[in-house]
């Protein structure tokens, strides 16, 4: 499919139209656009692979059934990450024990595929850090310990860099709601970096 | 100005675009003479890098086709794959005739199809959207009762040559296979034209 440049808003519009109208190859030309966006979201917000993967298809699965009901009132890729953020928390839900008893010892299927969780310190620079397998690594886990809301404004805010009004509009809360708990997942992810990653942070 | 209120305000920062010089004059004031919000945001920054420094995976290989291919999978039944060979996909309604209208009006078209030989018909997949004029040849006008309005509680009677009907207006009673059976060997009712409205 299409690897070219993203296709602008109104694109997207006549995209969306064709697909509405029952047009199989607008559609598929849809989710090529948008499936890094929401694999990754999804795979940020689950850790695993094959899970991500799932319930990425499984959004533009659903967004297919439902295109009738997008009016346009939001912007498409706002609708395609709700859906995607109601079936993750969904998953999470009921996949919730196994978060409860995550475990250093098991793999985690973020960035690189899989790897093994290794805690050695890294004496390396921030700079290097940040390239660093190993420090990407903690902060993938350390996501992955917040709760399903804070998890979903962090990782909408910093990752996919959408704004304040986009995140309000695709978890259904107000502004300050969403600053709020982008603030909380700031200070909790501090404290999880610090305390139980052993992370250094600057003094 | 107090701490808290600093770090309320700087906690929600978009670090991306930080420039400590471009922060209102009561902020830069206290983080000039506060050690202790300086690293506060130090920290905040650090670790709002490090989150925009996570890469990004590769998408598996294939996934819009597996998309699609389980689209294909789960359009369902053998009915319902004929449908799609007939009229297009159903899946993706279009704003105007939710998809079991669509079948509704296949059901009407697959019924007249079949029963050829009784109905003088004009009807078609694309004729959605299409007012049909109903002339019922006398007989029973009960007859109308094959067809119900969308809402589906209260039968529709055609009432005679000239009555209109729209076929987006319509369900099946039954929604699938039902059409044929009550009209019997006789039907006295027939469509005969349709115009666009």
């Amino acid at each position: 499919m299409s690897t070219g440049p993203t296709p602008g808003l109104e694109q997207i519009g006549r995209l969306v139209q064709r697909a509405q109208g029952g047009d199989a190859a607008a559609f598929e030309e849809l989710v090529d656009t948008y499936k890094s966006k929401i694999y990754n979201y999804v795979l940020r917000m689950l850790g695993q692979a094959e899970m991500a993967e799932d319930v990425a298809q499984e959004t533009f699965i659903k967004a297919y059934s439902s295109l009738a009901s997008f009016r346009g009132a939001s912007s498409f890729q706002t609708w395609l990450y709700r859906i995607a953020s109601n079936l993750a928390i969904d998953t999470m839900r009921r996949r919730k024990h196994r978060q409860a008893s995550y475990s250093l010892d098991e793999p985690l299927d973020i960035s690189g595929g899989q790897v093994e969780r290794d805690i050695e310190d890294d004496a390396a620079g921030p700079e290097r850090q940040l390239q660093s397998a190993q420090l990407q690594r903690r902060v993938s886990e350390a996501i992955l310990q917040l709760s399903p809301k804070l998890r979903t404004v962090v990782i909408l805010y910093e990752l996919q860099g959408l704004s304040y009004e986009e995140i309000a509009e695709i978890v259904g809360a107000p502004l300050g709601t969403v600053k709020s708990r982008l603030f909380n997942a700031r200070e909790h992810l501090k404290k999880i970096l610090v305390d139980e990653l052993d992370l250094e942070l600057p003094r | 100005m107090r701490c808290k209120d600093l770090r309320r305000q700087l906690g929600t920062y978009n670090y991306a675009a930080y420039d400590p010089q471009e922060l209102p004059q009561a902020l830069r004031e206290h983080l000039a003479a506060c050690p202790a919000c300086r690293r506060w945001v130090s920290r905040t920054q650090h670790v709002s890098d490090m989150l925009r420094g996570l890469p990004s995976d590769e998408v598996p290989q294939d996934f819009a086709r597996s998309v699609m291919a389980r689209l294909d999978q789960e359009s369902g039944s053998v009915w319902e794959r004929w449908l799609h060979w007939l009229v297009g996909p159903l899946r993706a309604p279009a704003p105007r005739v939710p998809a079991y209208q669509l079948v509704a009006a296949s059901c009407l078209l697959l019924a007249l199809l079949v029963g050829g030989a009784l109905y003088t018909a004009h009807i078609h997949p694309t004729d959605i959207g299409h007012e049909v004029v109903v002339v019922a040849d006398g007989g029973d006008p009960g007859l109308a009762g094959t067809l119900v309005p969308a809402g589906g509680s209260r039968l529709r009677r055609i009432n005679g040559e000239g009555d209109t009907l729209k076929i987006d207006d319509l369900i099946l009673r039954h929604e699938n296979y039902e059409l044929g059976k009550p009209l019997g060997p006789d039907p006295s009712v027939r469509l005969v034209s349709e115009t666009s409205y």
